[in-house]
């Protein structure tokens, strides 16, 4: 649910999106149309709402880290997004819609606790400056900056992003180590996995903001009722996910686990809510997004299960979002009396 | 066959001036080229099998290898020229076995297309700890810290691939050219 | 393009900056993608380059009045594959390391096709000192930009400038090198900024400063 443009509102009016003249032959819609009483700003800061209790766990986990990482991120979201609007004449009236400050914080959710700030605020600029500004700002990038911005640093700094830092509650009841390994990291490596209950409640070691299961539901159900994120792509995600898992740990229990394991482990529960969710990068048709969302779902788990990476949820969405004018394509309604042969 | 002439005749003159300057360039180079070559090969030879003072080439196997002898002309070691397929290309590296061909001495990686600043980590110090492993049994890589005693090497992080296909190779090599070193002695 | 009119200066001016091949002709990508994470390397690609576009020019040049029009690809090619191979076998003779790393690369000019729009656009219409003076602005054009890259790619990407280190050691201990600037990725981007800031610069002086 990052980065949106005037959102519509979900159910009826799919087609609110601003979709430029040359890519008029996407635009969806039907009428009447609504004038929503919703803005961007106020999507925005319900999105912002939803990850509060977020934000809180991470800095109950990771103390100073969480706000030094959120801060880092969101300075360079929003100094890349002045910059942008300063070199394209633009008046800096993107700021205050809220959208880099989502993406910001999307980010720095995804990211070990243990990355150096600077790093963290080169994969803000990259966010913003890659794969939203060069597109032509908001609305108009194909893929979804935050996970953009994380892709770049999973390559730049590869052993910086896959190191990461024991919780503080966990260092005083006594685990002897400065870093640990992730549930999923475990898990793939046929090590001990923690407790069902640590892990959905979300005290393991991980990123920032996305290890606790539980206050990702709640924001996200949060979202779902204030008719701010779609329902669709949490369940598709949901749902390939546990299908998907459960078919694996019946056909070999012994290497593969089970269902309640990926549904509660690393970035799931928050990429689906809130990540899968984005306005911009899925499609706009219900049907649609309920392929985008179950996409999204099987990619996790096939790179999860068969991949080198122990964690699939950034290329999978990113996968998911170049699939997006395919899906729309295919979704797309077909008029009352048939498709009319183009003159 | 005018009209040919006429309009070819400068091709024709241009390619055997040219072939002229080609075979000519070659000449003067080529010996350097081969020096160059084998240069490499003998740099990485020095340095899997310490302290031989004379070697002769062999084949076995298919493979070339280097038995290297000291001044009583007593066998210190054997190098193994060995190629095996990469995540890029080609890797054909020499490994250092001992006398009996139990134990590897070295390893050195001399020609490889591995990513840059990940998988060609094997042509550094990462290929030391080859060095001192069991050759009569299977070397196994593993992520994260190793266990040499159980004949471990730790993969490069973010160059699993290139990692194992360096393991396979030696492992190749090993297995098809060890047991026959003790022979030719 | 600045061909056939002003002084040969001009023309060779027009190859390093109005006219530069990879930065304004975006031509030539390939080495300038594939061998950049270097400065040693580019600086080496860029003199065969220059080398081989000399060669080339010259040659054509003074065969212009001879060469008949319908075999003229021909003997570019032809012209072009001997120097090439020449080039080829120098480095492999003189500097081993590098062309090791170069690989497949220097073969490739070959195919590089700067040289062959050289000959097709100058050398073969315009006299021996022009088409040398316009070699020369190319393959300058063509190192200076390979070099640009090179040198941002090499001090991110490894934290040091023809292998001599230019950041601290804990740069690279620490593993806070960009690593992305020597792979394949590191390339299109730096290019993509260089490009972007070359246009910039053109468009202010198209209007003037004013933009």
């Amino acid at each position: 649910m990052s980065d949106a443009e005037i959102p519509p509102l979900p159910e009826a009016t799919p087609a609110a999106k601003p979709v430029p003249e040359s890519r008029s032959e996407f635009l969806v819609t039907s009428a009447p149309h609504l004038a929503a009483g919703v803005s961007t700003r106020r999507v925005m800061f319900e999105v912002v709402l939803a990850m509060v209790p977020l934000f809180v766990f991470a800095v109950y986990m990771h103390h100073a880290r969480a706000v030094v990482l959120t801060a880092a991120t969101l300075a360079g979201c929003l100094l890349t997004e002045v910059l942008a609007n300063a070199i394209r004449g633009r008046s800096q009236a993107s700021l205050s819609d809220g959208s880099a400050v989502v993406t910001g914080v999307i980010l720095a959710f995804s990211l070990p606790p243990s990355l150096p700030p600077y790093m963290a605020f080169i994969g803000g600029v990259v966010a913003i400056a890659l794969a939203k500004a060069v597109f032509g700002g908001l609305g108009q990038n194909l893929f979804n900056p935050a996970m953009v911005g994380r892709a770049f640093l999973m390559v730049c700094f590869p052993a910086a992003m896959v190191t990461w830092a024991v919780p503080v509650p966990l260092q005083e009841i006594g685990v002897d180590a400065t870093t640990m390994a992730t549930p999923l990291y475990a898990a793939a490596r046929n090590e001990a996995i923690p407790a069902m209950s640590d892990l959905f409640v979300g005290t393991v070691g991980g990123s920032l903001g996305e290890t606790s299961a539980l206050l990702a539901l709640i924001g996200g159900l949060y979202l779902v009722m204030r008719r701010i994120a779609d329902w669709r792509q949490p369940l598709g995600v949901l749902a390939a996910v546990a299908i998907f898992a459960a078919i694996a740990h019946r056909v070999n229990p012994a290497e593969y686990e089970g269902p309640l394991f990926h549904l509660s482990s690393g970035a799931l529960m928050f990429g689906a809510f809130f990540i899968a969710t984005d306005y911009v990068g899925a499609p706009i048709t219900p049907r649609g997004r309920l392929i985008f969302g179950f996409g999204v779902g099987v990619l996790v788990m096939v790179i999860r299960v068969f991949g080198a990476y122990p964690e699939g949820v950034m290329f999978a969405i990113l996968i998911m979002n170049a699939l997006t004018p395919l899906i729309e394509r295919w979704t797309t309604p077909v008029p009352f009396g048939g498709h009319v042969a183009a003159a | 066959m005018r009209k040919f002439v006429a309009e070819s005749w400068l091709v024709l003159v241009l390619g055997v001036v040219f072939a002229c300057l080609l075979a000519g360039t070659q000449t003067q180079l080529s010996a350097k080229i081969q020096a160059n070559q084998a240069k490499a090969l003998e740099n990485a030879i020095a340095e899997v099998v310490p302290g031989f003072d004379e070697k002769e080439q062999l084949e076995i196997d298919g493979n070339r290898v280097f038995k290297c002898v000291d001044g009583s002309g007593q066998v210190v070691g054997w190098a193994v020229d060995a190629t095996g397929s990469g995540f890029i290309d080609k890797i054909r590296l020499v490994v250092g076995l001992s006398p009996d061909g139990a134990t590897i001495t070295g390893l050195k990686v001399i020609e490889d297309l591995e990513t840059p600043g990940l998988g060609n980590k094997i042509e550094g110090e990462w290929a030391d700890q080859y060095e001192t492993l069991d050759a009569t049994r299977p070397i196994v890589r593993v992520k994260g810290e190793r266990h040499a005693a159980d004949n471990e090497i730790s993969a490069i992080t973010g160059a699993t691939y290139s990692s194992d296909y360096v393991t396979d190779i030696v492992n190749d090599v090993t297995r098809r050219i060890g047991p026959k070193l003790a022979e030719q002695q | 393009m600045a061909d056939g009119n002003g002084s040969n200066f001009d023309q060779f001016a027009a190859g390093v900056f109005s006219n530069n091949p990879v930065l304004v002709q975006l031509l030539g990508m390939c080495p300038t993608l594939a061998v950049t994470n270097s400065v040693e390397n580019a600086l080496v690609m860029g003199a065969a380059v220059t080398f081989v576009v000399v060669m080339s020019n010259l040659i054509t040049s003074l065969l212009r009045n001879l060469i008949q029009p319908h075999v003229r690809i021909l003997i570019f090619t032809l012209t072009i594959a001997t120097f090439v191979t020449i080039a080829d076998m120098a480095l492999r003779a003189y500097m081993f390391d590098v062309s090791k790393k170069l690989g497949a690369f220097v073969p490739l000019i070959i195919v590089n096709c700067i040289i062959i729009c050289r000959a097709e656009v100058v050398a073969i219409k315009c006299s021996v000192s022009r088409s040398l003076a316009d070699a020369f602005g190319m393959g300058l054009g063509f190192t200076m930009a390979l070099t640009i890259l090179g040198i941002v790619r090499e001090i991110l990407g490894a934290g040091t400038l023809l292998k001599q280190p230019v950041l601290p050691a804990a740069f690279v201990e620490n593993g806070h090198n960009w690593v992305i600037m020597i792979l394949p990725p590191g390339a299109f981007l730096t290019l993509g900024v260089v490009v972007g800031v070359v246009n910039h610069l053109r468009s202010r002086k198209a209007t003037g400063g004013v933009a």
